[in-house]
């Protein structure tokens, strides 16, 4: 059977992603659809948009490895989507899709690490999406915050809130772009509500050149290569990178081109890497790849995986 | 459960999905010669890199990999996330892919 797909609604305190939700619903009436809210506090939601299929649940972290914030266990996460696929099997239902909100001070990784590493939410579910939402009104406040960067570097996907109020700026696009450039940017206006559950996580290539390395530790890589690669010496590869680097690599994204008649498309967050899967051929051959780093100079990624071209290009038969 | 050593194993690492589309009925061992195909060669490229890290590794029984040291101290592996861990144990190296001597290390031997 296919796996449920979840899709992540993140963004900071007052971003809009409860009115977003809100609107969401009204619009999406699905009884196959459950919503976990991740409750901050005394926040209550609009007494008009509760639903019987919402859960409210507080946060409960497992901290696994006080070193990595990303190897932390969300306890009310797995016992949430327990009890939901619980509850829609002894109702003889059928659960077919998922909507969590986060608090707008949560990690993403942490919820991610949960969904791959548990035995059983990663046969059941899938997370298909991460969405940020960024409000336009207070972005440039709230991007000076640790946290809202975090989000943004660590969603697939940004939506920008309250556009109509204030418009996004220019500067605000590209500082958008600059901080996670492979993240594909919507307004909330343009955003048609059956679209959310067919966002798919693959990577957006921009015009990077337009692109500024991000101010204070942040660095952006975009590499391109045209031969296929090994997938065995591409897993070495990165593995190997992540292995050490696991904290400081926020980001990878790509598309690999392994020689065979599809692409596999891979997306890692800090050191947990999402089941790469494969998507079509487009007309352009060879690979592309995104890394955001922090604290770590990118040019050595590049240099590092030059040096591994022959490896990456064997094609010795065994 | 892996039925050699009664180990649990509960999860994939990425690294080991594979992209072939599943059929519906498979005869018995059907897989298996593929498998060990990209096993042997996942071994092969391997032992390149581990080579900077006086180390070696060997594919076992289509399930584990044994990595030994020089001294002939081995450790079981069950797939890249474990790997590196044990390379570690075993090095006295830190295992660091951006460590120029290792840069220049593969493009010496495979440049």
């Amino acid at each position: 059977m296919a796996k449920i797909p979840i899709i992540l609604i993140t963004g900071f305190l007052g971003s809009g992603k409860t009115s977003f939700l809100n609107e969401f619903l009204r619009h999406y009436d699905d009884e196959g659809l459950a919503v976990i809210v991740n409750e901050l506090g005394q926040i209550a939601l609009d007494g008009r948009i509760l639903k019987p299929s919402i859960a409210y649940k507080d946060e409960q972290m497992l901290v696994l490895n006080s070193g990595c914030v990303c190897c932390n266990k969300r306890l009310d996460l797995i016992k949430g989507l327990k009890e939901l696929l619980d509850s829609y099997d002894l109702k003889q239902k059928h659960l077919k899709k998922v909507i969590i909100e986060t608090t707008g001070l949560a990690n993403v990784a942490p919820i991610a690490f949960t969904l791959l590493s548990d035995a059983f939410l990663s046969n059941h579910f899938i997370l298909q999406n991460t969405l940020v939402c960024v409000d336009t009104l207070n972005a440039h406040l709230h991007l000076q915050n640790q946290e809202a960067k975090d989000q943004i570097i660590l969603a697939d996907s940004i939506m920008l809130t309250k556009t109509d109020l204030k418009k996004a700026d220019k500067s605000l696009i590209q500082e958008l772009q600059s901080l996670n450039p492979s993240a594909s940017i919507v307004d909330k206006q343009d955003f048609s509500h059956e679209e959310l559950f067919s966002l798919d996580k693959k990577a957006k290539f921009q015009d990077f050149s337009l692109i500024k390395t991000h101010e204070e530790d942040f660095e952006s890589l975009a590499l391109e290569f045209d031969y296929s690669v090994n997938w065995s010496a591409f897993g070495i590869w990165l593995s190997m990178l992540l292995h050490r680097y696991g904290t400081q690599v926020l980001r990878v994204k790509g598309i690999i081109d392994t020689g065979e008649d599809f692409l596999v498309n891979i997306n890692a967050v800090l050191h947990i890497m999402h089941t790469p899967s494969h998507i079509k051929k487009d007309e352009q051959n060879g690979s592309k790849l995104v890394f955001i780093t922090r604290k770590l100079e990118s040019q050595k990624i590049k240099q590092s995986l030059q040096s591994f071209e022959t490896i990456l290009k064997n094609k010795d038969k065994i | 459960m892996c039925i050699l050593c009664g180990e649990l194993i509960s999860s994939f690492h990425w690294s080991d999905v594979s992209f072939k589309e599943e059929k519906a009925s498979i005869s018995a061992g059907e897989n298996q010669k593929e498998r060990q195909r990209s096993r042997l060669e996942r071994a092969k490229l391997l032992g390149l890199v581990l080579a900077f890290y006086g180390l070696s590794i060997k594919e076992w029984q289509n399930s584990k990999f044994i990595l030994s040291d020089k001294k002939g101290k081995s450790l079981i592996v069950n797939d890249l996330g474990d790997l590196w861990l044990k390379a570690e144990e075993l090095s006295s190296k830190p295992i660091d892919i951006l460590d120029l001597n290792f840069i220049n290390f593969l493009k010496e031997h495979h440049g």
